[in-house]
């Protein structure tokens, strides 16, 4: 019982309250590589942000950290003010996580894993079983009851994985690629409701290398590449009458034309 | 196609020599270049009796079979192998397959290692002329190819056998009846010293010749004799064996790498009444389902029951009240690696405000949950068997202290002492990579084993002091020391989870951390290098404590217990009878502080196997993920195969 009525705390929208989540000089470097320089983001509440980047730009190390699961070198994060490294039970009870390819406990069915997820927070069993009932209809995997998750498909572990990180109805959530390998009818599904929870006063968080779905659902972005953040704010901000594509690869640049040369012998 | 594959495993040789994998390599290879040389002596000597020389170049022949046998279970199938589900895309054929991985695996530190100790059979041959020596060299490749088929079949079979429980189950006893096997050759250490004076029994030396192992020497022998029939019918044996094993091992590749990895299993419904649904019922669930889990424990309560039942041969019953203590202590030491096991999914406990310590908290109980009452039934019922009365306080206390301090161990050694596996997700159908960890199980004796000495203590007052009411005094500290031990150590494990989370997580996505707190950039894919002395301090350590601890230390104990007069160079022996035991005692303390610096330079400076020492490294495939990539062999194979097609 120690979060679950979470729901029910106070939203901090649009209040003047602390931002969502606020990283100040993130570093970290793996040997020699330096994955994240210095990344300074500021996450409004009640906004839905988008993180997008090339592949190996930081974006997977930059939220692991913002969430608690991979210590900086150095600087801040903090959700609603609470510092995630200094405070980290409280700053985990606003906190929703849905990471990139990790495991789950992978020897338990859909449902099982909800009760785990669940109990695990000190949620009550009442709780645990309408919301998982509900979740797990909405995101079309009540037919999989009885599969091992396992099992399940990358689709399927992002949707339960999902549904694991909405159950304690967090304020912050953090989602890492949500919609890679959904197929289009659940990626719909999830937007939907992440809009649904952003009305409703919850602020989100996702990476993502799809810009239509990022431009079409985000009303703030932030382009990193290299470990460093090139932009970031309001969506018409960082696009500046771009689409966001366009902005991105002017941002990030190589130009999009790679793929023109050599290889003469498939192309032939 | 062959070529190209031993090309690729050369390869993947070289690239291993480097960091902590070229010091595994030089030390399994300096101590297996011990043994071969160790057995290539043995068929030089000289004893009274002429067949004894035969005899225990047989049993050497035997231990080498084991020890092939044993090899991946214990160490995990080699990280540098070649496998079959790399090189399932290429259009190889199944034949081709086969060969070119056998061809493979015979390159190597532990083939080069044997074939050396093999040369022992030409040796022994040589004094029986130019026809036995002949027979010796046609051998010498038939039953090297034979230890590495068997060890390969073991491999893969074992792969398809443990994905059900009773798979899980047959295996775990046919590993526990080798090491019980093994562990009970000791016991005939003094018979030994007889034996080499006067004989082995008949039925032993038969018995030996009549293994696979001992074929060889069974044809050398018969050549020796005149007596073709059965020097031909020995090497053709041996060539039929081969070709047999190589069959079954192309077959369960073949099965391997068309079978998926199992989908559509119907999970067990695991009706949990009374328990909880968080951490418990997870584990407890996982526990019934995962067989990488439960292989453990039936391993390790088949290996208890053997090592208190294979002493009722000689009709001692002493061992029988004990079977449930030992099967505690063993099931701790060997299902130690919790959190490896289940992988990344740490994650979910981390991201839960005060998860650490209801995870740690719930994977206790669920331990006891599995593992009490089969501790409790066996030590009841071989307590009652044996119908030792006095027995029974003292098999109660310590197994309940067992209990508690084992499922204190278990997690406590969890959160140290970690192995990252692959993800279990990502383990393919053979590649079941589990292994039983050393280290792990030495951590989790060092914590078991002291937390027993209060009770044993009391216990052996009430002995030596007569006091059987004394012992029922045992009784109620057992239990009440097993509840102190699970709640301190479990409490001990959570704070270091909660301090140390991250670090372990990042540890199971990347191999050991290439930071790590209040460590020296430690070794990570190759990016970094422990320092050189550091190396060459832990090399020597381990090659030299052998000397002191066993040649100087252990050997000479036995010689002198057994009264056999042999001074030979042991230094000890030489000794006036005043100073003999503290010499022996020196040396084995010598030993062990050697054995004790080389673990803790080995530790400070991470030269430990990391990730993916019984496999594919254990981190996830995030795309974003910039940590330093580990090689990919998936990727030689697509470079030196296709690379050389389009050529």
């Amino acid at each position: 019982m120690r979060q679950a009525n979470a729901a029910e705390d106070v939203r901090h929208r649009g209040d003047g309250g602390p931002p969502a989540l606020e990283i100040v000089g993130l570093r970290k470097r793996f040997g020699e590589k330096v994955a994240v320089d210095d990344v300074a983001l500021t996450v409004p509440a009640g906004s839905f942000f988008g993180v997008v980047g090339p592949n190996g730009a930081g974006k997977t190390t930059s939220l692991m950290m913002a969430v608690g699961l991979l210590r900086p070198d150095a600087g801040t994060v903090r959700v609603f003010g609470v510092d995630v490294w200094a405070d980290p039970v409280r700053a985990k009870t606003m906190l929703g996580v849905l990471p990139d390819s990790l495991a789950l406990p992978e020897r338990l069915t859909g449902p099982e894993l909800l009760r785990f997820a669940g109990r695990i927070r000190g949620m009550d069993h009442a709780t645990i079983e309408s919301r998982a009932t509900e979740l797990l209809a909405v995101l079309e995997l009540d037919d999989a009851g009885g599969t091992l998750v396992i099992d399940y498909s990358t689709g399927m572990r992002k949707k339960i994985g999902l549904a694991a990180a909405l159950l304690h109805r967090p304020q912050l959530l953090v989602l890492d690629e949500p919609l890679e390998a959904v197929d289009p009818i659940s990626a719909a599904t999830i937007k939907t409701i992440l809009r649904r929870f952003v009305e409703a006063g919850g602020s989100v968080v996702f990476s993502s290398h799809v810009m239509p779905v990022v431009e079409q659902t985000c009303d703030h972005v932030a382009v990193v590449s290299g470990g460093r953040v090139l932009a970031s704010g309001p969506t018409a901000e960082v696009t500046g009458g771009e689409t966001l594509e366009e902005r991105f690869v002017g941002l990030v640049g190589g130009g999009g034309s790679g793929g023109r040369e050599g290889l003469s012998w498939l192309a032939n | 196609m062959v070529g190209e594959l031993i090309r690729l495993k050369l390869t993947l040789l070289r690239r291993s020599m480097s960091g902590q994998w070229a010091v595994q390599l030089f030390l399994g290879g300096v101590i297996g270049l011990l043994a071969a040389a160790g057995t290539v002596y043995l068929a030089t000597l000289d004893f009274g009796v002429p067949e004894v020389r035969g005899d225990l170049l047989a049993m050497a022949m035997l231990v080498w079979l084991a020890g092939w046998a044993l090899g991946p279970i214990l160490f995990g199938a080699g990280q540098n192998d070649l496998r079959a589900d790399q090189l399932v895309l290429f259009p190889i054929g199944a034949r081709t397959l086969t060969l070119g991985l056998l061809a493979a695996a015979g390159l190597g530190v532990g083939p080069a290692v044997t074939l050396v100790a093999l040369t022992g059979l030409l040796v022994y041959a040589a004094p029986f002329g130019l026809l036995a020596t002949l027979a010796g060299l046609i051998a010498l490749p038939l039953t090297l190819a034979l230890f590495v088929l068997l060890s390969k079949v073991i491999t893969a079979v074992r792969g398809q056998v443990v994905r059900s429980q009773p798979g899980a189950a047959l295996s775990g006893l046919f590993t526990a009846a080798l090491l019980a096997a093994a562990n009970s050759v000791w016991a005939l250490a003094p018979a030994l010293g007889v034996a080499l004076a006067t004989g082995f029994p008949d039925t032993l030396s038969a018995t030996m010749r009549a293994l696979p192992s001992g074929w060889a020497l069974t044809s050398i022998d018969a050549v020796g004799r005149r007596d073709w029939l059965l020097a031909i019918g020995a090497l053709g044996g041996l060539l039929v064996l081969d070709l047999l094993l190589a069959g079954v091992w192309a077959t369960v590749l073949r099965r391997q790498l068309t079978a998926g990895r199992g989908n559509g299993r119907r999970p067990r419904a695991v009706r949990l009444a009374g328990v909880d649904d968080g951490v418990t019922g997870k584990e407890l669930r996982t526990w019934l389902r995962d067989v990488t889990r439960t292989h453990f424990v039936f391993f390790a309560v088949f290996y208890g029951l053997l090592q208190a039942v294979i002493p009722l041969v000689n009709g001692a019953t002493i061992f029988l009240p004990w079977t449930g203590l030992m099967v505690v202590v063993w099931t701790a030491a060997v299902t130690a690696n919790l959190y490896g096991t289940d992988g990344t999914a740490l994650w979910l406990t981390l991201v839960t405000p005060g998860g650490e310590r209801a995870d740690v908290r719930g994977r206790q109980y669920a331990w006891l949950l599995v593992v009490a009452p089969i501790a409790i039934v066996l030590t009841v019922v071989f307590a009652a068997v044996a119908g030792l009365g006095w027995a029974w306080p003292w098999a109660i206390a310590l197994t309940a202290a067992a209990l508690g301090a084992g499922s204190g161990a278990v997690v406590l050694v969890a959160v140290h002492a970690m192995v990252p596996l692959t993800d279990p997700r990502n383990r393919g159908s053979g590649a079941w990579e589990n292994r039983i960890d050393v280290v792990q199980v030495i951590g989790v004796l060092a914590v078991v084993v002291p937390s027993l000495a209060p009770t044993f203590g009391v216990l052996w007052l009430s002995g030596t002091l007569d006091v059987p009411a004394l012992a029922w005094v045992a009784v109620v500290l057992g239990v009440a020391s097993g509840v102190a031990y699970a709640w301190g150590f479990g409490l001990l494990a959570a704070r270091r989870l909660a301090a140390q989370g991250p670090e372990l997580l990042s540890r199971m996505r990347s191999g050991p951390a290439p930071v790590a707190v209040g460590r020296p950039p430690a070794l990570a894919g190759g990016t970094g290098q422990a320092p050189p002395w550091a190396v060459a301090v832990v090399l020597s350590c381990f090659v030299a404590c052998w000397v002191p601890l066993v040649a100087q230390g252990l050997v000479p104990m036995i010689l002198k217990l057994a009264g056999s007069g042999i001074t030979s160079w042991f230094l000890a022996l030489h000794m006036p009878q005043a100073y003999q035991w503290w010499v022996i005692g020196g040396m084995m303390l010598l030993g062990l502080v050697l054995i004790g610096i080389g673990l803790a330079v080995a530790r400070n400076f991470d030269i430990r196997p990391g990730a993916g020492f019984g496999g594919v490294p254990a981190r996830s495939s995030a795309m974003d993920s910039p940590e330093p990539e580990r090689r990919d062999i998936a990727d030689e194979v697509r470079k030196a195969i296709s690379g050389r097609r389009t050529d």
